[in-house]
């Protein structure tokens, strides 16, 4: 289902009309930590029709995201893949510094090791997830690993399902986890760099990595940081 | 005005604080195989020096709360454990334990130490280590802060501090009512035993 599609159905129930489609909110957050993320709220008016609706954070576990979505009856997992790639990496960084002089002396490239966090990572079967999250994590992924991500994600995502992301505009200044506050607002929460910002995307090339998912809609926010939603 | 009228302290937690253990391990680190037989009904057949067993097969009588039994048990730091644990008090984990954790009436807790690669299913859970494996409780879980579990969580209450790793689905379930669904063979990656136990529920 499309935006359009599902704008069109909306109309015809009466429940539905009651939870009309969320225009886009102007005004940003007063507080610097927190920003309005109209593309939460377009998230979260696709999966409402969808009962008991299962939801993957692909960032670090909050007690406020938690909350969120078990109070509204939906099914939440989470998996914070920028900290299983660092620790992945840590790892195999260690056996190669204790391996013996000579032995596994061949360089793993870069295909190779995200190949074979991925046999770890995201073990998911397909069609498993109506919605995404994946607030600050495709920046900071590595080249290698990005695109077999993406395929992993598009055979995780049931049909209809869509995917959040964020994307910044330019390098950010520190590294921030984001936390769901209410169904408009996340709040950015300064940590620990735990992986550095690869590169800023082109709109050209945003599209090109979700390039097998149907549809997009794409929020740009006064802070220049770009929300796109991907339908599948 | 303001003051309020005197009233009892509170005593002392009951079940939560790690009381002195009197029941508590050695520190000398050692290996105790507790294996499930197959043949045998019974979970637990201990093969251990008999303070131990004592210690590993918990309380002799069901309490509302484990401490009345004389505190926690404990698998301190240095000690591994692989079988099944049973019973009704509460159980502090330090160590290693590895199997399957079974203590429907108390509390489990997993030091900053504990390393579990195992199902466990309390009243209530305290994670500060690491945990591979489903938890199931009636009361509450709490994730601490340097917690980090793969796996997924079944509870009517969760606590989660900032800084804890989640691995896995959140599903809640009434107060008291003790979650049916049994946990899935532990070969299986933890997340993909969460994702396919979501999908068959489908």
């Amino acid at each position: 289902m499309n935006w359009t599609a599902k704008a069109r159905a909306a109309t015809t129930t009466a429940v539905a009309a009651a939870r009309a489609k969320p225009g886009p909110v102007a005004s940003a957050a007063p507080n610097a930590n927190v920003r309005t993320s109209n593309g939460l709220k377009e998230f979260l008016w696709l999966i409402s029709d969808i009962e008991r609706a299962r939801v993957l954070d692909l960032g670090p576990v909050w007690q406020s995201t938690i909350n969120f979505f078990i109070e509204r009856g939906y099914r939440i997992s989470t998996e914070d893949l920028l900290r299983s790639w660092k620790d992945f990496l840590a790892t195999e960084e260690e056996h190669l510094r204790q391996a013996p002089v000579g032995e596994s002396g061949e360089r793993i490239s870069q295909g190779a090791l995200a190949d074979k966090f991925l046999q770890t990572a995201l073990q998911y079967p397909e069609d498993s997830y109506h919605g995404i999250l994946a607030w600050d994590l495709f920046d900071y992924l590595d080249g290698e690993l990005l695109p077999r991500v993406m395929q992993r994600l598009y055979k995780m995502l049931c049909p209809g399902g869509s995917v959040l992301a964020q994307f910044h505009s330019r390098a950010p200044e520190r590294f921030h986890r984001c936390r769901l506050v209410d169904k408009q607002t996340i709040e950015l929460l300064p940590a620990p760099t735990i992986a550095v910002h690869a590169r800023v995307f082109q709109n050209r090339e945003i599209l090109d990595i979700f390039g097998e998912f149907r549809t997009s809609k794409t929020f740009v926010g006064r802070d220049q940081v770009r929300e796109a939603l991907f339908l599948k | 005005m303001w003051r309020k009228p005197n009233e009892a302290k509170p005593s002392s937690p009951a079940s939560n604080t790690l009381a002195p253990a009197p029941m508590k391990l050695q520190e000398t680190p050692r290996e105790v195989a507790v294996q499930s037989s197959s043949v045998s009904p019974t979970p637990v057949v201990a093969v251990a020096p008999p303070p131990i067993a004592a210690a590993i097969l918990a309380a002799p009588a069901p309490q509302a709360s484990g401490s009345a039994n004389g505190g926690p048990s404990t698998i301190s730091a240095g000690l591994k454990i692989r079988g099944e644990i049973t019973g009704t008090s509460d159980l502090t984990i330090d160590g290693d334990a590895q199997g399957k954790i079974r203590l429907t009436n108390g509390c489990v807790t997993v030091g900053p130490n504990g390393r579990v690669t195992a199902d466990i299913d309390a009243r209530d859970i305290v994670i500060n280590g690491t945990v591979q494996g489903n938890l199931k409780a009636s009361g509450s879980v709490r994730l601490g802060p340097s917690s980090h579990v793969e796996g997924s969580v079944l509870t009517p209450r969760i606590g989660i501090d900032d800084g804890a790793r989640l691995r896995g689905n959140v599903e809640m379930t009434r107060l008291g009512e003790t979650p049916s669904a049994a946990p899935e063979p532990a070969k299986v990656p933890a997340a993909v035993r969460v994702a396919a136990a979501s999908a068959r529920e489908e």
